[in-house]
């Protein structure tokens, strides 16, 4: 049984989504893979294209062809050329665009797809991010970021998020990184991310709501959230461990963790696990009850919903 | 088997759909292997094992407590600690490794950790709608010159689950500024494995570094190359590489190694 999508945005079919981290006083390389010779028919030569975002995410440039990407191949970009606003945050998305379907777009860039291509194109591999400085201090990630918040690519939008990653010291503090993106035409709406902190018995340390703008990655930094709760932060070098949860229901975010030491100059990175890691039915309706429930459960602040 | 096919043949469906009933209620929810990751406990680097109770989450209307067990095995696989502790409902629990060995009087340089929860209700209807359950948790390695990495496991204890072919990671190592790459292998089968380990040009795909290991069952071992002598520092671009892996997405993990004591660490 087919299932073709009509008038899908070639440039949403495959994307890869970063954020840089000159805040932090790193740089961002990228490696793009691509395995879509392991899918048969479906392998494919890729052109990337790139959209750059600014800061505040109100403003965008697109820049078609900013390198090729046979099958079998990979290749690796340093993301610095592109930045706009140096010593600030921005986001850019990779858009690998299947070249035997680019003669196939209309001229609003849309093509007829079946569904089973798009995701298994998308899938082949995962693609590399890395954040570097200049005395040459590397740590990134692997993963894959659909078209979210894209209804022909999923209709999920909603972002949960369990992290028992949250390490703090004197010098050493964990950050969310969060994406907001989305391919829809005029999606202007904020994100709305409750989160909670807990400490091993569960007992909350700070509770919070933040908003994320569009086409920004906000840097959530957790020491920022428990002085603004009133709590003590660490002064030492012995770690206090929390766990990080967090709800949206609005939108679809891509998180990343960052455990970042800027005194040492160190950084980790990694992405969380969705909910269907840790119970294998978790989609659609029971992700539903999932949601339906945390938000009632009182884990966060009451007066946010 | 024939005897359960007379029975069977010879119930009217109403009593069959009603037995069939019955066992789906009383059935527990099914628990996924124990998920499983390599420690390191070196003397340069610490690791604490993080995990919280994801069925408080999942299920937030049900007060969910349970028991997570923990099972600590050496470089050889052999067994170190089994051990229990309590989680009360949206508890975490971080888990310092040395600690534990401490407390069992054991001493390891490295080795496997895995972790599976099992919920006091084991049958509650609520669980058995989210599928197979699985205990993830995260890895974190701390230095004793500064940094803190963090890595979630890949693999998990399941009899199972078979070799795989050879792998070929999609990350890239710059060697700029690197004093060595370490890689931890485990293997987390019942059986012994072989495998090549190492270090290609991203580009041509050339060896540049490599080495057999045997791994015993459910054993870990470490392999490193020092740069200068084992590979260029001078910005050359590699990717790690193995001939095969001993179980479905057992990864080596990767550390990059600074001349300044600094360290990063990720799945492969």
């Amino acid at each position: 049984m087919t299932s073709v999508v009509q008038g899908f945005m070639l440039k949403a079919l495959h994307v890869f989504q970063v954020r840089t981290l000159q805040s932090l006083g790193f740089d961002t390389r990228i490696t793009l893979s691509n395995k879509s010779h392991n899918k048969g028919a479906l392998a494919t030569d890729y052109r990337i294209d790139l959209t750059v975002y600014s800061p505040d995410g109100a403003r965008s440039s697109y820049r078609e062809g900013i390198a090729q990407l046979p099958t079998d191949a990979a290749v690796r970009l340093d993301c610095t050329q592109w930045q706009t606003h140096p010593g600030q945050d921005q986001v850019m998305i990779f858009h690998l665009m299947p070249t035997r379907l680019i003669s196939t777009m209309t001229v609003a860039g849309e093509v007829d797809i079946d569904r089973t291509e798009i995701w298994n194109l998308f899938t082949a591999q995962d693609h590399y991010v890395e954040y570097y400085r200049p005395d040459g201090f590397s740590s990134g990630v692997l993963y894959q970021s659909g078209a979210f918040n894209y209804r022909k690519f999923s209709r999920e939008e909603t972002t949960v998020i369990q992290a028992p990653k949250v390490f703090l010291t004197a010098t050493l503090d964990t950050v969310i990184s969060v994406l907001h993106t989305s391919f829809e035409p005029n999606y202007h709406q904020d994100a709305v991310l409750y989160c909670s902190l807990l400490d091993e018995r569960a007992k909350p340390v700070a509770q919070w709501t933040s908003r994320i703008k569009p086409f920004t990655g906000q840097l959530i930094s957790m020491k920022q959230e428990i002085s603004a709760s009133g709590g003590v932060l660490p002064t030492g070098s012995d770690m206090h461990s929390y766990t990080l949860l967090a709800l949206c229901e609005n939108a679809a975010l891509l998180p990343l963790i960052l455990n970042v030491d800027v005194a040492r100059g160190t950084l980790a990175v990694e992405h969380s696990l969705p909910p269907m890691y840790y119970g294998h039915s978790v989609t659609g309706p029971v992700r539903a009850q999932m949601i339906a429930e945390l938000r009632s459960s009182g884990i966060f602040a009451k007066e946010d919903f | 088997m024939e005897l359960k096919k007379i029975v069977r043949d010879a119930c009217p469906n109403f009593v069959l759909r009603a037995y069939r009933s019955v066992c789906e209620k009383v059935a527990p929810a099914k628990l996924a292997a124990p998920v499983v990751q390599m420690y390191v406990n070196d003397g340069e680097i610490q690791t604490t094992a993080s995990f919280n109770n994801f069925l408080s989450f999942l299920t937030a209307g049900v007060k969910t407590s349970g028991k997570l067990r923990i099972t600590l095995r050496d470089a050889d696989g052999g067994l170190l600690a089994d051990r229990t502790t309590r989680l009360n409902h949206f508890e975490s629990r971080f888990l310092d490794i040395q600690a534990i060995l401490a407390q069992c009087g054991k001493q390891s340089q490295m080795g496997l950790i895995s972790l599976v929860f099992v919920p006091d209700h084991l049958r509650h209807q609520t669980y058995k709608k989210l599928g197979i359950l699985a205990s993830h948790f995260f890895m974190f390695y701390k230095g004793g010159r500064g940094g803190l990495a963090m890595v979630h496991p890949t693999s998990t204890l399941d009899l199972r689950s078979r070799p795989s072919g050879p792998f070929i990671t999609n990350q890239v190592v710059d060697t700029v500024g690197l004093e060595a790459v370490t890689l931890y292998q485990c293997n987390p089968s019942q059986v012994p494995h072989v495998l090549t380990i190492g270090l290609q040009d991203a580009e041509t795909k050339a060896v540049v570094c490599s080495q057999t290991l045997n791994l015993p069952p459910m054993g870990v071992r470490q392999v490193l190359f020092a740069a200068g002598s084992e590979f260029p520092a001078n910005g050359m671009v590699l990717r790690v590489f193995s001939s095969s892996l001993p179980t479905a997405n057992s990864k080596p993990m990767l550390c990059r190694c600074y001349s300044d004591g600094r360290f990063s660490m990720s799945h492969s």
